[in-house]
């Protein structure tokens, strides 16, 4: 065991929404390489995906924090589908603009699936990842939509659903906070406010509310020295108003909310912990549930099946999906002082089962009540590798 | 030494209640009125049609299946429960807050914490702002 991890007393994962790896790391292509290999693995700028005409449409650092992708780009299955596998076979990763094109048939709008972030314009999550760790290989769970790829984030599986309806309770594998709940273990939902809520709806807020709490909970916990061993937390999915009448922007990132206010949060989730004796003995996860239906260059690989079937009538793609294989490559981000300064991971292939494996072995150890694919899922507390605390993490001025 | 990032303020336009409803915030309702079903039984069902609309019916679902613990969200919470009904009932149009500058005057303060770079630690608050706040 490392310094870091006997050190280290609590892991907050905080899941961002629907932007890919390209589209916001993929101009740090090879940042924090070593002798030229192993750096971040982004675009060189040659990228391309075909429009209707065929014509190479290729990748540009044009991206905006709002307003670009409106319409939503389409991320249910089926159209995920078709950005992995439209280019024909053989040809991987070419479907993204003629995917985006079928939602408004207009060729100026669809090129801008190919854009991504200048780095200087993501000041937050450009420092964290080239300050700390960085996953080249994490990727969506499922090749679809939010609620499936947040399941596995907290289950380990999405108990063969591919979509948007997940009425999972009492089903057979138990979300990761009851199976610490029963070893008596600490763990908290922290979704932003009651206007925003938690994505984590039927299947334990209405039976478990002393697993929830809010932001500012979250806040006060981490100045308190309160925070509970595992904390998942959740961004603020709507524009509101509060009772008070001051106003809250969206900060989860999905198009077409402000990406800045996305950047606003990570940093003030950052600084709860930088700022207070919590932080030696904690890790933060930065990681994102699904790409967005915007592009990324790297192919999902296959992986070990999960053991449930989705029917054609669900995929919408007149084939069976047996979860075999991974959505598209989305950012994932440990900070923790024990990490040293600009760790890449390479070599290794992450996914949000990754979440559930890792706090289960962290702190449960032999667990064998769970998926196949959580089981088989890497982990990633042995990154925590530095001989001592840094001194020198940065901090984020708002 | 330690790095200091400054992190530019998004800008008051990114505001905007008045926005489509989308098919994320769509079906998070549909989960949320399951868990009410579940909890209170056959109730009035709402189908926003921006992000005001669904934010403000979101908060009053979450108060409903996830009481807040402290005696003043709780008393929000019991004040915003909806009367039991039989019949959908329309929502209410919510105007963009963005038309509003004065809005912005009542920063909650954590916010006010975070722009002027301050602990993340939220300030003391009055009586008012923390029953605002717990109503969060």
């Amino acid at each position: 065991m490392t310094l870091g991890l006997a050190a280290l007393k609590h892991l907050v994962v905080l899941m961002m929404e629907n932007r890919s790896f390209d589209h916001m790391l993929g101009g740090l292509n090879g940042v924090n390489a070593v002798n030229g290999i192993g750096g971040i693995d982004g675009l060189t700028g040659a990228e391309t995906n075909p429009d209707v005409n065929g014509t190479p449409v290729k990748v540009e650092s044009k991206a905006q924090y709002q307003g670009q992708l409106d319409p939503d780009p389409d991320h249910h299955f089926a159209a995920v589908n078709k950005q992995i596998f439209g280019g024909g076979p053989g040809n991987p990763m070419q479907g993204f603009v003629t995917s985006y094109f079928d939602q408004q048939h207009n060729l100026n709008q669809a090129k801008k699936i190919m854009y991504y972030f200048q780095p200087d314009k993501l000041p937050v999550l450009t420092n964290l990842a080239t300050e700390f760790a960085v996953f080249n290989r994490w990727f969506a769970s499922i090749p679809g939509p939010t609620l499936c790829n947040r399941a596995f984030a907290h289950y380990g599986t999405s108990f063969g659903n591919v979509g948007m309806e997940l009425f999972f309770a009492g089903k057979q594998f138990k979300s990761i906070y009851e199976r610490l709940l029963a070893a008596g273990v600490s763990s908290r939902v922290y979704y932003f406010d009651a206007a925003s809520s938690t994505l984590e709806v039927p299947n334990i807020l209405a039976n478990q509310p002393q697993l929830f709490g809010t932001f500012s909970q979250f806040v006060q916990d981490c100045a308190n020295d309160q925070l509970p061993a595992y904390s998942f937390i959740e961004p603020n999915y709507t524009d509101h108003a509060d009772a008070s009448g001051a106003t809250w922007i969206a900060s989860d990132q999905h198009p077409d909310h402000h990406v800045r206010e996305g950047e606003r949060f990570i940093a003030q989730v950052y600084n709860a912990l930088r700022r207070n004796p919590v932080w030696t003995k904690s890790a933060l996860l930065v990681v994102y549930d699904e790409h967005g239906g915007i592009y990324d260059h790297v192919v999902p690989p296959a992986v070990v099946t999960d053991g449930f079937v989705a029917q054609p009538a669900a995929t919408g793609t007149n084939e069976a999906f047996h979860f075999d294989r991974l959505g598209v490559r989305v950012p994932a981000i440990l900070a923790s002082p024990w990490i040293p300064k600009g760790t890449v991971v390479n070599g290794r292939v992450f996914e949000h089962a990754s979440i559930p494996a890792t706090v289960t072995d962290w702190q449960i150890g032999l667990f064998n009540d769970r998926s196949p694919r959580e089981k088989n899922a890497e982990t990633f507390l042995d990154l925590l590798t530095a001989p001592a605390p840094r001194a020198d993490c940065i901090e984020f001025q708002l | 030494m330690v790095k200091v990032i400054k992190v530019p303020k998004t800008p008051k336009s990114a505001y905007d209640p008045a926005r489509k409803v989308s098919n994320l915030l769509k079906a998070h309702i549909v989960q949320l009125e399951a868990a009410r079903q579940k909890q209170y039984g056959l109730m009035a069902i709402k189908r926003p049609r921006n992000e005001g609309q669904a934010s403000a019916y979101i908060a009053e679902l979450t108060q409903l299946v996830h009481p807040a613990k402290d005696d003043a969200a709780a008393a929000e919470a019991a004040a915003l429960r909806p009367a039991v009904s039989d019949e959908p009932e329309p929502v209410p149009d919510v105007k963009p807050a963005k038309q509003s500058p004065a809005r912005r005057k009542t920063k909650p303060a954590r916010r006010r914490a975070a722009a002027s770079g301050g602990s993340a630690q939220p300030a003391r608050r009055s009586k008012a702002a923390r029953a605002g706040r717990a109503k969060r």
